[in-house]
This record gives C-alpha cells, sequence and structure tokens, in this order.
C-alpha cells in the first residue's frame, strides 16, 4: 500500500470512528431525554387545554391532518354547551408556530394557547399579538384582536390568523 | 519553572474574559449576542450552554490533537463541537424546556459559531488539555458577562424593567423588577408611568447598545493609552535631566 493510500485510510478511519463515537453518545442520550421532553410535550398541552376551557369536560382527540390542522378535542362546556379544541401548527420563513385554539359551537372564538413558538420574532409575535388576544375576555374582543396587529408581529400573526379561521372553518364543515 | 507555568495556565484563562473579550475586542459570535439579548434570563442561559460546549469541546479537541491527522482536523473538529452542541440542546429541552424555546434556534447555530471553532482551532490543536480548558472557560465567562451586560441594558430601557422566572421556571415566577416603569395589571395595560423604549428591544436597538459599549470601551482604552505615553514622556525627561545633571525645577528651587 503507498503512502497516499495510507494516508486515506488513516483519515477516513479516524474520521469513521469519532462519527461513530458521536453517534453512540447521542443515542444512548436520547434514551434518558426522550421520555422526559414527550411528558413535558404532553404536560403543557394538558395545560394549554385546561387554560383553554376551564372546568370543562375534556373528550379524546381525533386526529384531522388537514392543511395546519392536526388534531381536535371535543369539550363539554360547564354549562352543557358544546366546543371543540383545534391543535395546529404551521411555519413562515421566521419558525414554527403549534397553537391551541378554543372554538364555540356557535362558532365564536375562544382562548388560544401558544405550545410552541420559533419563529425568530417570537417575543414580539407575543407581545403584539398572542397577549392581547389572550387578555380579551369575550369572543368579541378575541374577534378584534385576531385582526389587530402589532408593527413586528404581521407576518406570525398573519400564520395564526390562518389557522384560526381554518379550525373555525373545520368545525362549520362538521355541523 | 512551576511558577512560569501557573502563570501561563492564569493568563490563558484571563485573556478572555477581558483584554481578548470575544465580543466586545474581537467582535465575534455577534448573531446570538444580538439576538439572545432581549432578556437578561436568555443571555445568562446562553452564556452558560456556550460556556458548557466551548470548554468541552476545546477540552477534547486537545486531547484528541495528536491522534487526529491534519487533513482531517476540521472535520473532526466540526463533528466534536456538533456532539456536544446536540447533547446540550437534548438536555435543554429535556430540563429547561421554558430556556429552550427562548433560544430557539440560537442554540442549535453554536455549532457554527465562530468563537467555539475559533478557539478550537486556533488553540486547542496547539495547546495542552488544562491550558484548552482554561481558555475555553475564559473565553465562555468572557463572552457570557459580554452578553449579559447588553441584555441588562436592552430589557431595561426596552422594557423599563426586569424579568426573572420566566425562563429559569424554578425560581417561580415571574418576578418583576420595575425600574423605569411602573407595575401593571396584565402585560397588555398600560401602566401608570413608562419611560422605556421599545425600540432597545429591536435588532436595531441591540446594534446601537452594543455600539455604545464598543464606544465607551475604545475611549477607556485611549484614555489608557494616551495615560501611559504621557507617563512614559515624562519619565524619558526626568530621565534625560538627571542624567545630565540638572536639577528639576523643583530641585532647583530647594537648593535656593
Amino acid at each position: 500500500m503507498n503512502q497516499d493510500a495510507k494516508k486515506m485510510v488513516k483519515v477516513a478511519l479516524t474520521l469513521a470512528l469519532i462519527a461513530s463515537g458521536a453517534a453512540l453518545i447521542v443515542s444512548s442520550l436520547n434514551l434518558f431525554t426522550a421520555p422526559r421532553i414527550e411528558a413535558n410535550r404532553l404536560a403543557k398541552e394538558k395545560s394549554g387545554l385546561e387554560a383553554i376551557f376551564a372546568k370543562a369536560e375534556i373528550g379524546e382527540s381525533s386526529n384531522i391532518d388537514k392543511g395546519s390542522l392536526k388534531k381536535y378535542w371535543p369539550v363539554v362546556l360547564e354549562d352543557g354547551e358544546s366546543a371543540r379544541i383545534y391543535s395546529a401548527s404551521g411555519k413562515n420563513g421566521y419558525g414554527a408556530v403549534s397553537i391551541l385554539i378554543g372554538v364555540y359551537s356557535d362558532f365564536t372564538l375562544g382562548r388560544m394557547e401558544i405550545l410552541e413558538n420559533t419563529e425568530t420574532y417570537g417575543p414580539t409575535l407575543q407581545k403584539g399579538y398572542v397577549a392581547p388576544y389572550q387578555y380579551a375576555d369575550n369572543a368579541e374582543d378575541r374577534a378584534i384582536a385576531l385582526e389587530d396587529v402589532s408593527c413586528g408581529a404581521t407576518y406570525g400573526a398573519k400564520l395564526i390568523k390562518g389557522m384560526v379561521l381554518e379550525a373555525v372553518a373545520h368545525y362549520k364543515e362538521a355541523q | 519553572m512551576m511558577e512560569k507555568k501557573k502563570s501561563a495556565h492564569f493568563q490563558s484563562f484571563v485573556s478572555g474574559i477581558w483584554k481578548e473579550n470575544p465580543l466586545f475586542v474581537s467582535l465575534l459570535g455577534l448573531c446570538p449576542a444580538l439576538a439572545v439579548t432581549k432578556s437578561l434570563e436568555a443571555a445568562f442561559g446562553m452564556g452558560i450552554l456556550f460556556t458548557i460546549v466551548l470548554v468541552c469541546s476545546n477540552v477534547l479537541v486537545s486531547a484528541l490533537r495528536k491522534v487526529i491527522p491534519d487533513e482531517a482536523k476540521t472535520p473532526c473538529e466540526i463533528v466534536i463541537i456538533a456532539t456536544f452542541v446536540t447533547l446540550v440542546k437534548m438536555l435543554t429541552e429535556a430540563m429547561l424546556p421554558e430556556l429552550y424555546s427562548t433560544l430557539g434556534v440560537f442554540l442549535s447555530l453554536l455549532v457554527v459559531n465562530c468563537i467555539v471553532l475559533g478557539r478550537s482551532e486556533a488553540f486547542a490543536v496547539k495547546n495542552g488539555v488544562v491550558d484548552s480548558l482554561l481558555d475555553g472557560l475564559g473565553n465562555g465567562i468572557g463572552y457570557t458577562i459580554a452578553i449579559c451586560i447588553i441584555a441588562l441594558l436592552r430589557e431595561v430601557l426596552g422594557t423599563g424593567m426586569l424579568t426573572f422566572g420566566e425562563t429559569f421556571t424554578f425560581l417561580g415566577g415571574p418576578h418583576h423588577l420595575y425600574i423605569l416603569t411602573g407595575p401593571s395589571a396584565t402585560p397588555v395595560a398600560q401602566p401608570a408611568w413608562d419611560l422605556s423604549l421599545s425600540f432597545f428591544q429591536t435588532p436595531g436597538g441591540a446594534f446601537l447598545v452594543l455600539g455604545i459599549i464598543l464606544a465607551v470601551l475604545a475611549a477607556i482604552r485611549n484614555c489608557k493609552a494616551e495615560k501611559a505615553k504621557v507617563d512614559a514622556r515624562l519619565k524619558k525627561a526626568a530621565e534625560a535631566a538627571a542624567s545630565k545633571g540638572n536639577p528639576t525645577p523643583s530641585q532647583g528651587g530647594q537648593s535656593k
């Protein structure tokens, strides 16, 4: 074997060894962290569902996978009225947003909870669009907040508004 | 000999904190420094994670420097750094999910951070494990201090207050320390008084704050350099006078 070939084998072996070592360490840690990450996700989802319709009876989820909608939960409210909570995820050029949105049976909007917001302008979106929506305490104010966007949150707001309207349309179709 | 070694170790550690601060002196790692400095908590979290990645990658690159062939050095360094970033990312997502979602994409981007790559390429491949560890620690602490200073100014000027317990939820909270604004009932309600400028929360505000800090540091350095020049000139003049045997004006006064 000539010198160049030896060198190439050495480089290839070193890279292969380091990459295998890295893969082994990452996969070992994944065994420990994956269940915890999933538990965190479920806990966040559960607290989000409870925050949208407090004291309501939340049923089993059904998968949708239509557009940005992922699944929905049927809800029976305290006064016996029915409603739904939709889970939706979407992306734009700045990142991804996952939300839970409550819709009443008369198609007015309930509360909204953000599950994940990886937009680079995430905090601006939270302050300029999501927070006014979350603090609106009736369906009419929520409908206004859905249209009202502060400067800097425009793209994220467009994404969220699209997902909310999809959820309402899906509920209308189902009835 | 021992003393010299100790002083070299100390030098590796200290230079990264102040004299060769990666952010304020070398202007490296600007992207995360501008992006995650909206809040002091997020900046501190980023600084700690950055330091962990830098120290671990520096130590491993230094330990393997004699084993890795020259041709494979850069790809191996990138694999090592990417591994540590992935480990840190997975642990953060599992243990501190709020910090993970606050840092977002900038945590993954540590793989291509020029300070991490630069320190391993410029220092760790040429020096021993202890020196590389201290170099990583010094640069990590220097970077953490730098981004915390920017974040402190941006958060206070941009929101009028400091918030704790929002990213590090184990602190319980959120707790607000109102500085330039009055308390408000909800995050969307208008406070009684508000002197904050939301501009400082934008990328433009980050550049302005960084520019002001760099200007102040440059002014301090210029003052020190001027003072050193004047001191050297006075010393030279005094030495010249002493060698000629001429008494200085004050000495002359005394002799009269």
